[in-house]
């Protein structure tokens, strides 16, 4: 048995119909997560809400835009802006994907696949490390839902994962259901995915809900938590390491305040389940 | 293929749909191609139509859609944010309709309307302010957003009528255009079209900001001595309440 770990945060992501809620200061969690690229803007509403919100609560600023993981660079200019963001919001945790959005000229404003390969190792460390130095504290990458694999891959994303926090300083945010959905449309075991984490990395855990495709599964973030990703975050608690802020994601279809909190229970639950399981 | 070679491939299939960018990925990555294509063109799509939905509503599903299809391949995304596409459409707009200036500017007001809610913030003028500043040394400028266009169509009724669900007017175009001044009021977005006399002015306000002498010398240009000063305190009094200049005070000499 190992000595207890901190206690487990749990939140929200915060989406547009529930700002008022946060606002008030009235919804039990214990930090809101926001897309960092919706409050880089001058002034407005947006930014009153979040400074609003920050008063009551913890907030994660989550990215999608960094790309990271582009051949030709990253953009100072978007760092800069989100170190002001940071400076200003004192977040729990600035996050992005493991992912590339763009090249010189072009923005998909998607989350594009990276194949695992030591020269995107190379590149993703170097460039974690200037987004570090730029925003002047640690980031969190977060595996992205893949819909193709690349022959040229030559470790697993764990294994990337694992080596880029030891060569960067950088930590990591497990999407569960990013690991269920890309490991049904790759073919690999996601409960051995989950066994290999670096779980020492994990600083927060996101929960969320994918649909199904014609060929593929979808991570479309419009409905509830699954049951095999249930089970599968409970692994993932059991190899806990470290406090870890859990949250369900919710990006479409988004549903009443309480359903989103009564799936934050059902996360409660099976996070003190797995630890349970784990004092005996 | 390496990074840089995977990633162009990849864009260009983005931007193109061109097969021959998804060979260099193997037939198996086929089904994964699409559903990133679709994820790329769904998200442009519904981004334009969300900012749009005056141009969606007067233009119709098909024209809108067909337009913004048509803009996606022709002007694809370069920002790191989403939220500096939707002005691509509107200067694209002429184009994508050849001689409709009415859903040109109707496009072009929804933009301005759309960019003002995350302008910096400003404390505008109030009527409280009036007694308090020394108006000799006072500066004003627009608005958080403020941006005047001169529209030569009825897009400003247009856009009204469909924002309290009344029977739209036709389309109308005249040869002297109106000037619209789009501003933010709090947090909500705003336009009128502004009296000649107040269009001067805004003009070179948009421009760089201006002391309130040299907005008075401009209206006595226009109107004479004794009507500018009592014009001059009716525009005050419109600007505070409608909250579209701010005001401050410098302490040297106003130019
Ligand atoms: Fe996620």
């Amino acid at each position: 048995m190992r000595e207890a770990l901190p206690m487990t945060q749990f939140g929200l992501g915060m989406r547009h119909p529930h700002y008022s809620d946060f606002v008030a200061g009235h919804v039990p969690v214990d930090f809101a997560e926001v897309i960092s690229e919706n409050f880089m803007v001058a002034g407005g509403k947006p930014l009153a809400t979040l400074r609003a919100v920050r008063e009551h609560y913890p907030v994660a600023l989550h990215g999608v835009s960094l790309s990271v993981g582009s051949a030709t660079g990253l953009d100072l200019d978007y760092l800069h802006r989100l170190r002001a963001l940071a400076d200003e919001i004192d977040p729990l945790f600035v996050s992005d994907h493991l992912c590339w959005t763009r090249v010189p000229g072009f923005s998909s404003h998607d989350l594009l696949p990276l194949p695992c390969t030591s020269e995107a190792l190379d590149l993703v460390a170097r460039h974690v490390s200037q987004a570090q130095s730029v925003l002047g504290r640690q980031i969190l990458l977060e595996n992205p839902s893949a819909y193709l694999g690349f022959a040229q891959s030559e470790m697993p994303e764990w294994a990337f994962l694992a080596a880029l926090c030891e060569r960067s300083g950088c930590g990591l945010l497990l999407d569960i259901n990013n690991v269920y959905v890309s490991a049904r449309n790759l073919g690999f075991d996601p409960a051995e995915y989950i066994a290999q984490f670096p779980m020492a990395h994990v600083h927060q855990i996101h929960l969320a809900g994918h649909s199904e495709g014609e060929a593929l599964l979808i991570d479309t973030h419009d409905r509830a938590v699954c049951d095999p990703v249930w089970d599968l975050f409970e692994a993932a608690m059991l190899r806990a390491e470290r406090s870890v802020a859990v949250m369900i994601e919710r990006d479409d279809a988004i549903p009443a305040l309480n359903e989103l909190l009564g799936e934050l229970d059902v996360a409660r639950g099976r996070a003190a389940r797995a630890q349970r399981a784990d004092a005996s | 293929m390496n990074l840089a070679a995977i990633q162009n491939a990849m864009a260009d299939w983005l931007r193109t749909g061109d097969p021959a960018s998804a060979d260099h990925f193997g037939e198996s990555a086929r089904p994964g191609l699409e559903v990133y294509l679709n994820t790329y063109r769904m998200q442009l799509l519904q981004c334009l139509a969300e900012i749009y939905p005056k141009t969606l509503e007067w233009l119709g599903d098909e024209r809108f859609y067909a337009a913004a299809r048509q803009h996606i391949m022709a002007q694809p995304p370069a920002s790191w944010t989403l939220d500096a596409y939707p002005a691509s459409l509107a200067a694209n707009m002429a184009g994508l309709c050849p001689g409709d200036a009415v859903t040109a500017e109707l496009v072009q007001l929804e933009h301005a309307l759309d960019a003002c809610q995350t302008a910096a913030d400003h404390a505008p003028l109030t009527r409280a302010m009036f007694t308090r500043l020394d108006w000799e040394h006072v500066v004003l400028s627009p608005a958080p957003g403020a941006q005047l266009l001169a529209h030569h169509s009825n897009a400003g009724a247009i856009w009204s009528a469909l924002a309290h669900a009344q029977p739209r007017p036709a389309g109308s175009t005249t040869a002297d255009p109106a000037h619209i001044l789009v501003w933010r009021s709090g947090w909500v977005p705003c336009f009128r079209v502004l009296d000649s006399d107040e269009a001067v002015i805004f003009e070179r306000l948009i421009q760089a900001p201006m002391s309130f002498t040299a907005a008075c010398a401009e209206l006595e240009q226009q109107l004479g001595q004794g009507a500018a000063i009592e014009r001059a305190g009716l525009l005050l009094a419109r600007w505070a309440d409608e909250e579209s200049v701010c005001a401050s005070e410098v302490q040297y000499p106003a130019t």
